[in-house]
């Protein structure tokens, strides 16, 4: 033993690579968080309570982000953009603005665990882990140069997805998305891998600095593997941000994953998505341009007008919402279909917007399900919807439209950005599918925001005596008109976090949507690459 | 006697087209992760040849993360398997039906 020993002490000492941990930082704070609420949950079970390991889970997020907050304020004094980790990680202001949109969306997310999951005490810490975890591989995406890096992040972020679609005991439907997003989603993991392997194969490495060098230094001529590689990766990409082709399972999987985790992956695994397509193929294949941007059109088009025609034969609401998940991505493609950094800026500035009203509309939309009493509601349902709850009608309104794109929220200068940066990229025709498409999506968008406003007597009625509590009946409510007001109050008192999070959302769109310049300006200032 | 690279290359493009063609045209779920496994395991052949040809030892240390990322995966997709297919005779994909449209 002291021999093998004395033998490993002589020998020339290993040289560990400096590693920056600070440039991680937002990943390894969700990472220990999760690991934490996991602890806190398995060593002392009995005494945490659904609220407490939301509020550990809500810290963390609120502690990542202000740690993003705080790399962004340190990159905008010293400017430099750099790689760190042996070039494996980007510390530059695209992936820092990532970390602090996925931080949002992780805070928003566990926020709504408590009133519109239906977990019990045991399952709400992990709930908690897994969004954090999730969020970690989200932002690993972010800022990976590798694609290898890369890899593990998308495998990081969609195999704690996986469970999230699935975590909801005794939801069938939530347990048929689940499977049905992890085959597909596998599939594309593959797909995506063997288009790694491909790249690595044509350009003697997996870092995208040395490809993109490689590229600049060497014009290939006729080269099939590197094609193909590139094709692969946009398609394993494309799963994730659901556009058409690749979308198939985005319906089903939206429609049956619980509300507040459908919101999550909306807005988390396609934003992940679009960072990772954004920086591989604008950073990383640009000497290669004109090789990707006809395809990348062509999926634009496929997924604005699919997406849109789709949507508006649809009944269920969460079904819409994917349909029109997909056609917004679409408009994302958009920015990278302009290739220039206007283009990427002004997807940055989409996914921000849109993540925030996503978040927003299924915890709506979850709490409407709450309000009703049902998993997955019609369209109908929401008829009469202003009579028993005008916050959730008002708030589901206002993030319809600004799906839409309606003036004076977000959504209509991020739609309007993406328009303007492919027309001065010259891709007129486009940009007129593209605006004809959001002219198809107005239609379904406003028969889902008028119906709430819409009278629904006989509904409402029939939906009073079963929502409400044992003790409204016991009191003996006489009038119809009392006891309604007295289960709306219930309501309204019991799910707080969830209206702070409506709220907050809410507000988000409508004042930025008014006061746009500082985050158009800090979207735009984003794009720097390395 | 060598074999050439590219032989290798060629089999695993087989490989890889065999588990895509088993994940879409079979029924069970069970069969339809091992094509899925088998994909991952052609990728990790393509990794392994490439490093050989370039002479570089980057391919084969991915081949590493690959196998425990499939790992992972295995763990989560039988999980999700026992749980749906428990209350259930066979495992086919198509009694996956509550979505439609």
């Amino acid at each position: 033993m002291s021999f093998l020993f004395a033998q490993v002490a002589s020998s020339t000492p290993i040289k560990l690579p400096p590693i920056e941990y600070s440039a991680i930082a937002p990943e390894l704070i969700m990472i220990v968080g999760a690991i934490v609420v996991m602890l806190i949950s398995s060593l002392v079970a009995k005494h945490v309570s659904k609220a407490t390991s939301i509020a550990v889970g809500a810290l963390v997020a609120i502690v990542s982000l202000a740690d993003s907050i705080y790399l962004g304020f340190q990159s905008a004094g010293s400017g430099a953009n750099r790689a760190v980790l042996s070039g494996a990680v980007a510390l530059d202001k695209f992936a820092i603005f990532f970390y602090a949109l996925f931080s949002i969306v992780a805070l928003l997310t566990v926020l709504l665990g408590r009133d519109l999951m239906n977990l019990d005490r045991s399952r709400v810490p992990e709930f908690v882990t897994l969004v954090l975890l999730s969020t970690s591989g989200a932002m690993l995406m972010a800022s990976a140069l590798d694609l290898i890096v890369l890899f593990l992040g998308l495998e990081i972020l969609s195999i704690a997805l996986y469970v999230l679609v699935a975590i909801e005991l005794g939801n069938d439907g939530g347990r048929e998305s689940s499977i049905k997003y992890f085959m597909l989603g596998g599939f594309s993991s593959a797909v995506f891998l063997y288009g790694v392997a491909l790249i690595y194969g044509a350009t003697g490495s997996t870092n995208l600095g040395q490809i993109v060098s490689f590229l600049h230094n060497n014009l290939l001529k006729s080269n099939g593997v590197l094609l193909a590689g590139m094709g692969m990766i946009l398609v394993g990409l494309g799963f994730k941000i659901s556009a058409v082709p690749f979308h198939f399972w985005a319906p089903d999987v939206y429609q049956g994953a619980p509300s507040p985790v459908t919101g999550f992956m909306a807005a988390t695994a396609k934003a992940a998505g679009f960072a990772a397509l954004l920086r591989v193929f604008y950073s990383g294949f640009l000497p290669n341009q004109s090789d990707w941007v006809p395809v990348v059109g062509a999926m634009a088009v496929l997924t604005l007008l699919l997406g849109a025609i789709l949507a508006v034969v649809q009944r269920d609401v969460k079904r819409t919402l994917a349909y029109s998940s997909i056609n917004q991505a679409g408009f994302i493609l958009l920015g990278l279909y302009a290739a220039s950094s206007r283009g990427i800026g002004a997807s940055l500035y989409f996914l921000m917007t849109y993540s925030v009203v996503i978040v927003g509309a299924f915890a709506t939309v979850g709490a409407i399900e709450k309000l009703l009493g049902k998993q997955g509601i019609q369209i109908e349902d929401l008829r009469g919807l202003s009579k028993k709850s005008p916050f959730l009608a008002f708030s589901f309104v206002v993030l319809i439209l600004a799906q839409a794109g309606a003036p004076f929220t977000t959504g209509f200068l991020a739609k309007f950005n993406v328009v303007l940066a492919a027309v001065n990229s010259r891709h007129y025709p486009v940009a007129l599918i593209a605006m004809i498409s959001a002219a198809i999506a107005v239609f379904f968008y406003l028969r889902m925001a008028l119906l709430p406003f819409r009278a629904g007597a006989e509904a409402s009625d029939s939906f009073a005596p079963s929502a409400l509590s044992l003790e409204d009946s016991q009191r003996g409510g006489d009038s119809a008109v009392l006891v309604k007001e007295e289960s709306e109050v219930r309501v309204r008192t019991r799910v707080d976090s969830v209206t702070v999070v409506i709220g907050l959302a809410v507000a988000v769109t409508v004042v930025l949507g008014i006061w746009a310049g500082p985050l158009i300006d800090l979207a735009n200032r984003a794009v720097l690459f390395f | 006697m060598t074999v050439p690279g590219s032989w290798y290359l060629i089999l695993s493009a087989l490989l890889f087209s065999l588990g895509a063609l088993g994940f879409f045209i079979r029924r069970n779920i069970l069969i339809m992760f091992m094509s899925l496994e088998l994909m991952l395991n052609a990728v990790n052949l393509t990794f392994v040849t490439f490093s050989r040809m370039l002479g570089d030892i980057g391919g084969q240390t991915v081949v590493f993360f690959v196998l425990v990322v499939a790992a992972a995966e295995v763990v989560v997709g039988l999980g999700l398997i026992v749980a749906i297919f428990r209350r259930r005779s066979s495992a086919t994909a198509d009694d996956l039906s509550i979505f439609r449209g």
